[in-house]
């Protein structure tokens, strides 16, 4: 009970200084500021922005009971929560905004109690991955049971694909139970001002004539963030120069011979030189997409033309990467088309350029005649590529341009103190990893336990004490990961020969090396992290991962050597015997003696 | 702990579940089976050889039709994906690419050439075969390039060949030859053209060569590296056209005059008689 009564003791000597500070100002003579500091109210905790990543994290405040009952914690959001609360769409139907929730954001959801109000039924995990070079056709594939089986209890999945739509709701939904976590939406934040006379804390000056006085002012207001402007924290980063676009695909379910089950759990991805295609599975015939496609004329084209970008997804799983090129230039209009641009011309342009490669009407690689592979036995490569897409949700497609952007810190100092940044505000990400929500998740993970932390030992939760862990445990970590990301963008938005060959080799050596391609899945949020209960665990328990992950190759690579000796017979059994021979005459030697 | 001993399991399962990918990757790394009619397909180390082997061959004896051929094939190397490209952004070439035409006298009416009026190209097509004593069927076909695409346009640029030298108005010998080949390696980057242009003048006179680099060469490389790229050019739907036109148009002027040995009244004369043998039979 100690942290109640310094929390109300820190809140009656906040309250004493804001009467000082109205004396002096009304001295001054600012009207305005005068207006501000006698109206705010005052509040602990202020989250700007509604999007997952701000719900994420009232969602994970409100989970914490002395977080909930000491704080007075409010979210401001521009647009209209309820129609985010009481979003129906028919089963059949899928937003276009879908994230990939890791294991790890899963974990953090089920433990602030979330997750059971995201419906279950309208996500699906991914228990396979196929990632390919669009160039060399060099293949990795990623199977969830290759994976250190740390939750073998659970099921072997990498991650779960949730649209963004329904975790916002189940937040809504969770946030419902917890009237404590105040929320108020169809509110924009007018002015974000600094309260020059106690202590610079934040007044965030909303367009209802309200003001709040925040203790901690977050930022989860998105890429434009403003409360990173009013922080002036400067951030760094670049555009990709290329457009996603997003869209959600119907497509027959994957073949009894191919899953007896009729699951859809495999996700697809290729590495093309102007950027990746995915495939995401939502359901047995339901997909998601997202392509990353250059130049900006062509993402227009596809975005008006759904009929074409059906037929031009399926080409660019399918079609060798210069007949990519050939039909990006086509489609966009930059090279001299006498017809104008249909569906049927597209289609034979298609037709004419696999005929080209001699790619045979009946083979995996075929898509021009939808249609030819839809019954019977599947060509024996089908599962290397995804299933054919046979039409495109009505308005579902959607496209916006690409950037790398991290803050240069997460938390303001001197004249803004008190603010912090967390998901897109601080960082945006290429989507070819799919982690973007992922981090923004494990941000909020981390400043909650900041939070309870600081609420737990009776300190100021808008302290730079409170909230230097989170930028030391955030920071590196995201940055490693979005470098990563944006290095692998480059990598493979190459075409010169000796890049492609040298990545082609490496991909194909890594696609052997299962333990190494487990830590990778690890790396990238498919171990559950279970949330400990101090900053900084979290690392000590993926570094024993990593440590348990070695054991087992090293204990793989001893199986191997049994086999060896096994098959070696004589040849082993003798060398055994030296080394026996050896291993007894050392332990003579030692203190210890070998049996 | 109980993660580790269920490892040998997971192995067995995988175990049995490898073979599938592997006959995959393995499809796709090593080629054995003929991709078109003719096609040899070739690893690295034999493609090294047969270039090595070809090239000395060439020197030797460049007369060897195949041995030139051969050696175009296996160092094309990304020349000819460059020029698949070039052609798939014209109209034209893309033309050339869907009907993958070919040029022989099977293929081309010489009768029918023989018809068209005074200036245009399928005339001064008829009267340079005529005049140079040569036919359009003695082209090597293509055997040693994977791509069937990249085949085909290994093997467009060979049978057009011929329309290069009409259009340049340069005969069979070996001066305009070799002036012709530096031409071609100005306007379509294949390697053989330059290798062809470096040796090939070793086996010319002084005098000759003194001829071919001061006024060929120079023209040459000037009319080849600023005329459209002549791989996008549809020749067999441009038998009407006017051959000045059609230079225009394709940015071709005429090289210094080069030595024929057959006057051109002479070729004008068997490409009338022809005309009038037409005429008689039909």
């Amino acid at each position: 009970m100690t942290f109640t009564t310094a929390t109300r003791s820190l809140r009656s000597s906040a309250q004493r200084l804001r009467k000082c500070s109205v004396n002096r100002h009304m001295r001054r003579g600012y009207a305005e500021a005068v207006a501000s500091a006698q109206n705010h109210e005052e509040c602990d905790i202020v989250i700007v922005g509604g999007g997952p990543v701000g719900l994420g994290f009232a969602s994970a405040l409100a989970s914490n009971a002395a977080v909930r009952d000491t704080l007075r914690v409010v979210l401001v959001e521009a647009g209209d929560l309820s129609k985010v609360h009481d979003w129906q769409i028919a089963p059949e139907h899928y937003s276009n905004r879908v994230s990939s929730l890791t294991n790890a954001s899963q974990s953090f959801l089920q433990g602030t109690g979330a997750w059971e109000y995201v419906e279950q039924g309208r996500t699906n995990p991914v228990e396979d991955m196929q990632v390919w070079d669009g160039v060399s056709d060099a293949r990795i594939a990623f199977h969830a049971s290759d994976m250190f089986p740390g939750s073998s209890s659970e099921l072997p999945q990498m991650a779960r694909l949730t649209e963004n739509l329904n975790l916002q709701r189940g937040l809504l939904r969770h946030l419902r139970t917890t009237p404590q976590i105040q929320l108020m939406d169809k509110t924009k934040v007018k002015n974000i001002i600094r309260d020059e006379s106690s202590g610079n804390w934040p007044i965030v000056q909303l367009n209802n004539n309200r003001s709040l006085r925040a203790r901690l002012l977050v930022g989860a207001d998105g890429f434009n963030s403003p409360v990173r402007s009013y922080a002036k924290i400067p951030a760094f980063g670049w555009s990709y120069n290329t457009q996603a676009i997003v869209a959600t695909m119907n497509h027959p379910p994957p073949s009894p011979y191919l899953r007896p089950d009729g699951f859809n759990t495999t996700a697809y991805q290729r590495f093309l030189p102007t950027g990746p295609i995915a495939f995401l599975p939502l359901s047995p015939t339901v997909s998601s997409l997202v392509w990353s496609i250059n130049p900006p004329e062509l993402s227009k084209v596809l975005s008006a033309n759904p009929a074409i970008l059906k037929i031009m997804i399926n080409a660019a799983f399918r079609l060798p990467e210069q007949s990519m090129r050939y039909l990006y230039d086509f489609v966009s209009g930059s090279v001299d088309r006498a017809e104008s641009l249909s569906e049927e011309l597209v289609r034979k342009e298609v037709q004419w350029r696999e005929q080209a490669h001699g790619i045979a009407a009946t083979s995996a690689y075929a898509s021009s005649l939808v249609g030819a592979n839809e019954v019977g036995i599947p060509p024996a490569d089908a599962d290397m590529v995804p299933p054919l897409v046979t039409s495109i949700q009505p308005g579902t497609v959607a496209s916006f341009p690409l950037k790398f952007n991290h803050a240069e810190g997460y938390i303001g100092e001197g004249h803004a103190a008190r603010t912090v940044l967390v998901g897109d505000a601080a960082h945006s990400v290429h989507p070819l990893a799919g982690q973007g929500l992922n981090l923004g998740l494990a941000d909020v993970e981390c400043l909650s336990r900041c939070v309870a932390n600081a609420v737990n030992q009776g300190g100021d939760v808008g302290s730079y004490t409170a909230l230097l862990p989170y930028t030391q445990e955030r920071y590196p970590a995201n940055h490693t990961l979005m470098s990563a990301v944006d290095k692998l963008h480059k990598l493979y938005s190459t075409t010169a020969a000796p890049v492609v060959w040298a990545r082609g080799v490496g991909l194909e050596v890594l696609n052997e090396l299962d333990s190494i391609k487990a830590a990778f899945m690890m790396a990238a949020g498919a171990q559950v992290r279970n949330p400990p209960s101090e900053p900084g665990s979290a690392q000590t328990r993926e570094h024993a991962n990593a440590w348990a992950t070695a054991a087992a190759s090293v204990e793989g690579a001893m199986n191997g050597i049994g086999i060896a000796k096994a098959v070696g017979g004589g040849l082993a059994g003798v060398l055994g015997d030296r080394l026996q021979d050896l291993g007894r005459s050392l332990g003579r030697g030692g203190t210890r003696p070998k049996n | 702990m109980s993660a580790i001993r269920f490892l040998p399991n997971r192995g067995l399962t995988r175990t049995v579940l490898k073979p599938l990918t592997h006959t995959r990757s393995s499809l796709r790394t090593v080629v054995t089976k003929p991709a078109y009619e003719g096609h040899i397909p070739l690893n690295w180390a034999e493609n090294a050889f047969l270039a090595a082997g070809s090239a000395i061959m060439s020197i030797a004896d460049p007369r060897r039709g195949d041995m030139v051929a051969a050696l175009a094939e296996t160092t094309a190397g990304p020349s000819l994906p460059r020029l698949r490209d070039i052609m798939l952004e014209s109209a034209e070439g893309r033309q050339i690419l869907k009907d993958r035409p070919r040029v022989n006298s099977a293929t081309v009416d010489m009768d029918q050439l023989a018809k068209y009026p005074q200036g245009s190209f399928g005339l001064a097509y008829v009267t340079w075969l005529e005049r140079c004593g040569v036919t359009p069927d003695t082209r090597e076909p293509v055997h040693y390039i994977d791509d069937p695409e990249l085949a085909f346009v290994m093997q467009r640029y060979r049978e057009c060949h011929d329309f290069y030298h009409c259009i340049c108005n340069l005969p069979v010998n070996v001066e305009s030859e070799l002036a012709l080949k530096f031409f071609e390696f100005a306007n379509l980057g294949l390697p053989m053209t330059a290798f062809a242009a470096a040796f090939g003048h070793l086996r010319l006179s002084s005098q000759k060569r003194h001829r071919l680099f001061a006024e060929f060469v120079p023209w040459a490389l000037k009319c080849g590296g600023s005329a459209r790229s002549l791989i996008t050019v549809y020749w067999e739907r441009r038998w009407e056209q006017n051959v000045d036109e059609m230079k225009k148009e394709l940015g071709i002027w005429d090289p210094p005059e080069a030595r024929w040995s057959k006057p051109l009244t002479e070729a004008k004369a068997a490409a009338a008689r022809r005309q009038s043998e037409v005429d008689r039979s039909q």
